[in-house]
This record gives structure tokens, C-alpha cells and sequence, in this order.
């Protein structure tokens, strides 16, 4: 009640909600071009912000953040370039129904979900920052390691035909990640000699070539690729059929929320999680999963939205960042002579109301952007392949270029394009490489830090594993390996018939 | 045995395991060379030791299962023809000539070879149509990146 009071002003103020649209336009704009990310966009606008009031300032900012976040989709399901790691999954389902003609109804899916994601993840942020801040303390980097790991074990199952391949895809990720200086001890680590891979591989150029290079790659080697164009059609979705999922998409936003709260973990764990939840409990998609089942759209925009929220909550309650975009709001926060943290809530009350406030105007504008504009950026298929392939080509590069400025990325774009190819017609899939790519320098720090405090326990294994979170992901992580030994499922599948 | 090597599943098995054991012994020698001068729990290789461990079984589960298919192939991807590989080729060599161009004559001259040369590779014959996207969409990515979002390009 007393949030609602102090979110009024705001939700009032024709200055608030206009600024908080513009942040929405842009973070529409920014999410669905490949290789703009929102942390990008929020970086610019530190320095744009830098005079405005720090009300002003928030409200720009969630704007972007909100729609941002979901935008990402945009790109993944129309061009199979997810804006964001966060989008990765979304690909999965969504590329596979554009390319059936299903575009609308893949964005319609995504638009709502985003909606529900983001509102249920900001209200977790209002009700619940004060009990969950307390639970994330209790993470040690033994807790952090494993969630990663339970996050590759379940991700190996999307490289849909082999659980093994899978597996090989993420470990492939995370060897690529530990390349650069190592965050220990700061020596160069894989490096090969190269100067420029000192820095490590950039997350974005690596997206932009596993999955818009390859996706070039996998279009022209296609015989019927300079005919083909992918024909679009203005869906009627039942409202019925579009929220038959609803129930379920609590759950993922459940799920992301609590991710969310994880400083590190961040929205590709989160829809990942999800995803892999909705492969376990959804007996019958729509369709197979990873073969444009609008079901997994549900899980990965439900749940990559609902961390929004989650991630507020370390930022605002402790001054740890939950994901990127985060650790670029606590710049903003600073700039404005904010300090979050455990007092936070007490003294930036104002403050506090006003991202919240500014979150959920940003849900707003996702929905109204998202339906109205939804339709209208579905066209880009209708251009001629022959004509919107080069378009992607140069925008690939634009992309992997514009985060860091270097030519050197471009060249690492493409190489992982080249990768993403091969991974794709050997049947492993790039999905888990990205997870892999993203989680792996978590795990290395996270892990090597617990063996390190271990080590100076009387019972180093009882330091390791001797807590009830720590049981508990290591006992998911082992379910979902052994789940997935052939001769195990082999046995579950002949005790289901 | 060469009938077997054909199988894909048991050359992705046997690559797994080559790139685990290089892995596995250049991790290897430089943990043990710095391992006298840190704590072998703060050795950087201790981790790419572990990934290289952990790929030892996965590859040793792709080799048994591609032994076991020896003689058939196992979820094969239709292969490529030629014209394919010839327009994938052109695409990777043609950016490779963008990104080298782009440094040396600047981005919009760069881009709109580029566009020309792909869109042309890729079947359209119109050269009215071929020169409007090739000129247009640079200026309009230049506007948006450079002046709208200040990002300097090249």
C-alpha cells in the first residue's frame, strides 16, 4: 500500500511517462537490431541522463531495460539473431515458426509473456526485495558454480538428438570463455600468442556469429535460397490459445525471478531453466521442442522478463549487480548520487517507487509496442532473401563491431559463424556453446574460489558441500545428468509404455 | 576399421578426445610450471584441466555409440551441393575483403561493394535494384549507427 502511494506521483506525471516511452521506443530500436545491446543503450545513456533529475533518469532507464529485454526477441525469432544471450532460447522455437509463416503469432507469444514476465518480476521486486536479498546472501561460490552447472547439464538437452553432443557444445563454450586474462591471478590464459584475445572473447561477436553468420551460412548453402522468401500472414490467435499457458508461465517467472536474484547468474540461466522446465512438464507441445513449439517461446520470454525484476533486487538491497544491465543502472545510480544498497530502501524510498513505477509504465509500453508494432516488423520477411541476406551480412558486422570498435571482432564473428556451421550439420547445436560461453568465466572464478576457502577448513569437504543449497543443486545436477544417460532413458521411456 | 572412420558420430568422438588430451597436457605442463610459483588451487589451468577431464567421457560415449553404428550413417545432414559451397565460400571470403576494405577505404565505400558484390552473388539481376540497396543502406545504417547511436564506425 505504502509502495502504491509512493508510485502515484509518478504513474501521474505526463513528464514521467513520456520519458519513460521514449526509453521504450529506443529500447525497442536497440533490442531488435542485432548486435545493440541494452547494457549499450544504457551505457549511452548514462552520459545522456548525466543532467537530468535522478527520477527522469529512472524512468528513461526502465523504459529501455523493460522493453529492451523483450525486443531481443524480435531479432531471434525473425532472423535467428537473438538481441541478448537472454534470447538464445528463444530462438530454439521462434526462428523455426517464422520460417513456417508463423512469425505473428511467435511475436504475439512473445510480446504477451515478456508482459506477464516483467510485471510478475517487478512485483516480486516490490513485495519480496527484503526476504529474497536475504536468501541470495547465502550463496557462497560453491552454490554459484553448481547453479551454472545444473544450468549446462540442462542445456546439453537442447541440442535436441544428443544429449552428448550437447554437452561437447557447452564445454566447447566454456573452454572459449576461460580464453583471455585470468580474473585470479591476471595471466594470460589460451591466448595463442594473440594480443587481442588478452581481453577474452567478447560475448556479442561470438552471438552475432554462432547465429547470424552461421544462420547466412546454413541459408546460402540451401539450393533454393536466392527463391525462397519467407511469406508472412496476419495470424487470428484465439485469446483462448494464448493464454492457455498462463498457469504454467507463472512457474518460469517464478523461476526467473529467483535467477534474477542471483548476482552473475542473469537472464540466460534463467531461460534456460525455464525452458528446460517446460521440455519436463509440458507432455504434449504444440509442436516438438526446438522445432517451433510456442510453448518454449512461453517459457524463455516469461522467465528472461520475470529476471528484471529479480535482478533489481541484489542492485537495490545489497549494491551487487544481478546481470549486465544492472551493473550499468548502479553507474547511473551513482551518477545521480544514489547509493544502493542494505539502506537503500529505507532512505531512497522516492527513488525506490520510482523504478518501480517506471518498470511498470516500460511493461506497459512492451504490451502497446509489441502489439502494435509486432505485425508491421514481422514484414522484414517479406523482403527477397537475396536481398535481406546481405542486409543481416552487413549488419553482422556493424554489430560486432560497434561494441568494443575493433576489426578484430569482426574476424572473430566470423570465425564462430564458421563454427556455428559446423556445430549445426554435426547435430550439436550452439545453444549450449553460448550458455557455456557466457557461464564459463562464473564457474572457473566461482569454482576455484571455493576450493580455495575449502581448503583452509578443517573438513574441506564438509565446506563444500556440507549446506542444504549446495545439496540441493548438486543433487539437480546429478538427476539431470544420469537422467539423461542413454540407458536410463531408454529405461524410463520402456516404463512409461 | 575405414568403413567404421566414415561414421560421423565416431570422428566427432575421436575429435573430441584429440582436442581433450591437447587441452589436457598443454593445461598440464603450464599448471605444474606454475603451480611452484601459486597454490595449485589458484593455478589458472586447474579449471581447463577439469573441462578437458569432463570431455574424456563424452567422447568416449560418441565413440562407442559411432562404433556401434559403423556402417550406417546416423542422422546425417543432406550434403551440400556445389553451388552451395560456392556461395558459403563467397560469403567468407567476400566479408573477409569487407573487413579488410573497411579500414582502408572507410565504411560506406566498403558496405557498398560489398552489398553490390553479395546481392549480385545471390541471384538478382536488377542492377537498378542492385545500386539502390547497395548506396541506401549504408547511408541509412551510417545515420542510424554514427549520428543517432554515436557509434564511430569505420
Amino acid at each position: 500500500m505504502e509502495l502504491m502511494q509512493g508510485m502515484l506521483p509518478y504513474l501521474g506525471s505526463p513528464r514521467f511517462i513520456l520519458l519513460c516511452l521514449a526509453g521504450a521506443v529506443a529500447g525497442l530500436f536497440v533490442g531488435a537490431i542485432p548486435g545493440l545491446s541494452v547494457s549499450m543503450a544504457t551505457a549511452l545513456l548514462v552520459s545522456i541522463t548525466y543532467t537530468w533529475s535522478a527520477t527522469d533518469a529512472m524512468a528513461a532507464v526502465m523504459g529501455v531495460y523493460v522493453v529492451g529485454v523483450f525486443s531481443g526477441a524480435v531479432s531471434a525469432i525473425l532472423l535467428n539473431i537473438p538481441g541478448a544471450p537472454s534470447s538464445v532460447v528463444t530462438t530454439l522455437d521462434g526462428y523455426p515458426m517464422a520460417r513456417r509463416g508463423e512469425a505473428y503469432q511467435a511475436l504475439l507469444t512473445a510480446t504477451v509473456y515478456s508482459f506477464v514476465g516483467s510485471v510478475f518480476g517487478l512485483l516480486a521486486l516490490g513485495l519480496l526485495a527484503r526476504p529474497m536479498s536475504a536468501v541470495a546472501l547465502r550463496f557462497q561460490p560453491m552454490d554459484y558454480f553448481l547453479l551454472a552447472l545444473f544450468g549446462l547439464s540442462t542445456v546439453g538437452g537442447l541440442s535436441g538428438k544428443s544429449y552428448a553432443r550437447g554437452l561437447v557444445s557447452a564445454l566447447l563454450g566454456v573452454f572459449f570463455a576461460l580464453i583471455g586474462l585470468d580474473s585470479v591471478l591476471g595471466t594470460p590464459r589460451l591466448t595463442f600468442g594473440i594480443q587481442s584475445l588478452k581481453a577474452g572473447i567478447p560475448t556479442v561477436p561470438a552471438l552475432i556469429g554462432l547465429f547470424g553468420f552461421a544462420e547466412l551460412l546454413c541459408a546460402l548453402a540451401e539450393d533454393e535460397a536466392e527463391t525462397k522468401s519467407g511469406a508472412v500472414q496476419k495470424q487470428r490467435v484465439p485469446l483462448k490459445t494464448l493464454f492457455r499457458e498462463f498457469w504454467r508461465s507463472l512457474y518460469y517467472c517464478t523461476i526467473g525471478t529467483l535467477v534474477g536474484a542471483l548476482p552473475g547468474a542473469g537472464t540466460p540461466v534463467a531461460s534456460v531453466l525455464a525452458y528446460g522446465q517446460a521440455r519436463r512438464i509440458v507432455k504434449q507441445p504444440s509442436r516438438p521442442f526446438g522445432e517451433g513449439a510456442v510453448e518454449g517461446i512461453v517459457a524463455s520470454e516469461s522467465a528472461n522478463n520475470a529476471c528484471i525484476g529479480g535482478a533489481l533486487i541484489p542492485m537495490l538491497t545489497l549494491g551487487v549487480p544481478g546481470d549486465a544491465v544492472t551493473a550499468v543502472l548502479l553507474a547511473v545510480f551513482t551518477v545521480h548520487g544514489l547509493q544502493p544498497g542494505p539502506t537503500f530502501l529505507m532512505s531512497g524510498q522516492d527513488s525506490f517507487c520510482a523504478i518501480l513505477a517506471g518498470g511498470l509504465l516500460g511493461s506497459l509500453f512492451l504490451l502497446l509496442l509489441g502489439l502494435l508494432l509486432a505485425p508491421r516488423i514481422s514484414r522484414i520477411l517479406q523482403i527477397p532473401r537475396r536481398i535481406l541476406l546481405p542486409i543481416v551480412a552487413v549488419l553482422c558486422v556493424i554489430g560486432a563491431y560497434a561494441c568494443q570498435r575493433r576489426l578484430f571482432d569482426v574476424g572473430l564473428m566470423i570465425f564462430f559463424g564458421l563454427l556455428g556451421y559446423v556445430l549445426r550439420r554435426r547435430g550439436c547445436g550452439v545453444a549450449p556453446l553460448t550458455l557455456g560461453l557466457v557461464l564459463g568465466g562464473m564457474m572457473d572464478a566461482n569454482f576455484r574460489r571455493a576450493v580455495s576457502l575449502a581448503s583452509t577448513a578443517d573438513s574441506p569437504l564438509a565446506a563444500l558441500f556440507g549446506r542444504p543449497i549446495t545439496l540441493i543443486l548438486l543433487a539437480l545436477t546429478l538427476v539431470t545428468l544420469v537422467g539423461n544417460l542413454p540407458s536410463v532413458r531408454r529405461r524410463l521411456s520402456k516404463k512409461k509404455e | 576399421m575405414r568403413q567404421a572412420l566414415k561414421n560421423k558420430t565416431l570422428q566427432d568422438g575421436l575429435a573430441v578426445l584429440l582436442a581433450a588430451l591437447a587441452l589436457g597436457v598443454r593445461s598440464l605442463i603450464d599448471f605444474l610450471s606454475t603451480g611452484q610459483r601459486t597454490a595449485w588451487i589458484l593455478s589458472p589451468w586447474l579449471f581447463p584441466m577439469l573441462i578437458a577431464l569432463a570431455a574424456l567421457p563424452l567422447s568416449a560415449a560418441l565413440l562407442r555409440r559411432g562404433w556401434r553404428e559403423s556402417g550406417r550413417e546416423a542422422d546425417a545432414a543432406p550434403a551440400v551441393s556445389a553451388p552451395g559451397r560456392r556461395r558459403m565460400a563467397a560469403l567468407v571470403l567476400l566479408t573477409a575483403a569487407y573487413l579488410a576494405l573497411m579500414g582502408l577505404i572507410r565504411f560506406i565505400p566498403a558496405t557498398v561493394l560489398y552489398l553490390a558484390a553479395l546481392i549480385r552473388l545471390l541471384g538478382e539481376r536488377r542492377w537498378a535494384r542492385i545500386a539502390a540497396v547497395a548506396v541506401l543502406t549504408p547511408l541509412v545504417l551510417y545515420a542510424l549507427f554514427a549520428l543517432g547511436l554515436n557509434v564511430r564506425l569505420p
